[in-house]
């Protein structure tokens, strides 16, 4: 625990060396995403829903994938740049020390900057709870939840894709196919997709697991129970599925030397 | 002469990793994707569906040519490596040595990342394909899109000579042309003043302009009017703050 605590300081002071900029990254990393979402509200003065949902019920599943989002990257920058690890050989670093990879990874940089992400993720829930006038004291612990299981989803998601780079080496762009786009898909409602990308969203990066089922079940667009317990399943089904991966890229790794 | 052998370098490097590219594709088609299915939705079996299916895919295929140009037009990296002292050295000024590095990347991103992003487009999504009439205009003002994309590119790329960090006026320049480009929204579904206001701005100048030309909502003479206006005054910023700052220069790495 020590030795946590330790890394995590550590993070800290090296980004707040540069205060200004420090601040200044954290403040435009939530006012970019938000960019995306104000054009989304610019569009919905216009037409009021999109698939049948309001703009404050999308307001809600946009900011429990955001969330997830932030909170991986503020623990996950390691997992998220393992490209780099792949690429300079430093891997080898991690596997000579007495502490379980993923661990050392999630430590090696805490990213501050995406706390950002998190105030502009809460913001929107904060906007979305009020413009769709769902109770926010009814759903604060299912709000909660659904943001804790959309924060353990994407942590799967993003290790299952750190460990493609044993195989590839390099796995940035391979994100951006497998992560980025399903990420943003997930933010408005599945629906108003074609069939095959509502099924990678429910099957194979499940992500629509859960934010648009169960909140659909909550708002009472989606009757079926499994909606409501999606995010369960989701999150379990990909754990075995996670960790044989990883344990399979580890064997695999071969080292690119520096 | 020697512009074009800088531009040909820079393309020849971008090729290398053209696989990974081509992945990316496929992820930059699916946002495109999903821009669309929202649209869709919104717009239901309306005459104007189609029209902004095609808006949407051009706009998605010329990102990579208006929007994500190389960051900070290659200065940063420079910078951090040292080897800005080379560029500096050379018999021409920073400003052109990057542009012709920056234009060599952008044509290998028409060939290899517009091209195929808009022909899954056209096979997958049903985008119209641009009337022969059109092509010409559309390419002059993508041209001049990516003439004013680049410049805002150096402008982060001049930041970070006087602040060493890029990132937060990357992530800001990122925002704006989010914003204000265009690229998810075109002018008249702004409200209120920013519908007056966006199309003035020089961030509508990269994503905005071209793609309502190739539509032949705008006129190319308006088009063409306002990006040459802002070419202008950025250039001119653009030299004077070279000058500036390129005497002060403070490099990192070696």
């Amino acid at each position: 625990m020590r030795s946590v605590i330790a890394l995590f300081m550590a993070s800290l002071k090296a980004q707040y060396e540069y205060r200004l900029n420090f601040w200044l990254d954290t403040l435009i990393n939530g006012a970019n995403l938000f960019s995306d979402f104000l054009l989304m509200a610019f569009l919905m003065l216009s037409f009021k829903e999109i698939g049948g949902w309001s703009l404050g019920e999308i307001a809600i599943i946009y900011s429990i994938v955001e969330m997830g989002w932030g909170i991986f990257r503020f623990f996950g920058e390691g997992l998220h740049r393992f490209e780099e690890l792949m690429v300079t050989g430093r891997f080898d670093l991690l596997l000579i020390r007495p502490m379980n990879t993923v661990k050392q990874l999630l430590l090696e940089r805490i990213d501050f900057r995406r706390l950002g992400v998190v105030v502009e993720a809460l913001a929107v829930a904060v906007f979305g709870f009020t413009a769709s006038r769902i109770d926010f004291g009814d759903m604060w612990l299912a709000y909660i939840s659904l943001v804790f299981f959309s924060t353990v989803m994407t942590f799967e998601i993003n290790i299952i894709l750190a460990a493609i780079a044993f195989w590839t080496v390099r796995n940035s762009d391979i994100i951006v196919l497998a992560f980025y786009s399903t990420r943003t898909a997930a933010m408005y409602p599945a629906h108003i997709y074609g069939p095959v990308l509502k099924n990678v969203l429910t099957f194979i990066v499940p992500l629509a697991s859960v934010a648009y089922f169960p909140v659909g079940y909550l708002t009472g667009r989606i009757t079926s129970i499994i909606a409501l317990i999606s995010p369960v399943l989701g999150v379990t089904a990909l754990l075995p599925v996670t960790v044989l991966i990883w344990k399979l890229g580890l064997k695999h790794y071969a080292s690119t030397g520096t | 002469m020697s512009g074009l052998a800088i531009a040909m370098t820079s393309f020849n490097r971008s090729r290398a990793y053209l696989l990974n590219h081509l992945v990316n594709n496929l992820g930059s088609f699916i946002f495109g994707y999903i821009y669309v299915s929202i649209w869709k939705a919104a717009l239901g079996d309306s005459p104007e569906t189609q029209a902004m299916v095609t808006y949407i895919m051009v706009n998605q295929s010329i990102l990579w040519v208006t929007m994500f140009l190389s960051r900070g037009a290659y200065i940063p990296q420079k910078i951090r490596e040292g080897t800005i002292v080379f560029d500096l050295l050379r018999p021409y000024g920073l400003l052109f040595c990057s542009f012709f590095e920056v234009a060599g990347h952008g044509l290998y991103s028409l060939i290899f990342r517009a091209i195929p992003i808009f022909l899954l487009g056209y096979l997958l999504l049903g985008v119209s394909p641009p009337e022969i009439g059109r092509l010409l205009p559309f390419l002059l003002t993508l041209f001049n899109g990516f003439l004013i994309s680049f410049l805002f590119n150096y402008f982060v790329g001049l930041w970070s000579i006087k602040f060493l960090s890029p990132t937060a006026a990357q992530g800001l320049l990122y925002m704006t042309m989010n914003l204000l480009g265009g690229a998810f929204l075109p002018a008249e579904y702004y409200p209120g003043f920013l519908r007056f206001l966006m199309p003035l701005l020089p961030f509508a100048c990269a994503n905005y302009y071209p793609s309502s030309v190739y539509l032949g909502t705008v006129s190319l003479i308006r088009a063409l009017a306002l990006q040459c206006f802002w070419i202008v005054v950025l250039f001119l910023l653009a030299l004077y703050m070279t000058e500036k700052l390129t005497r002060s220069i403070q490099v990192q790495g070696g």
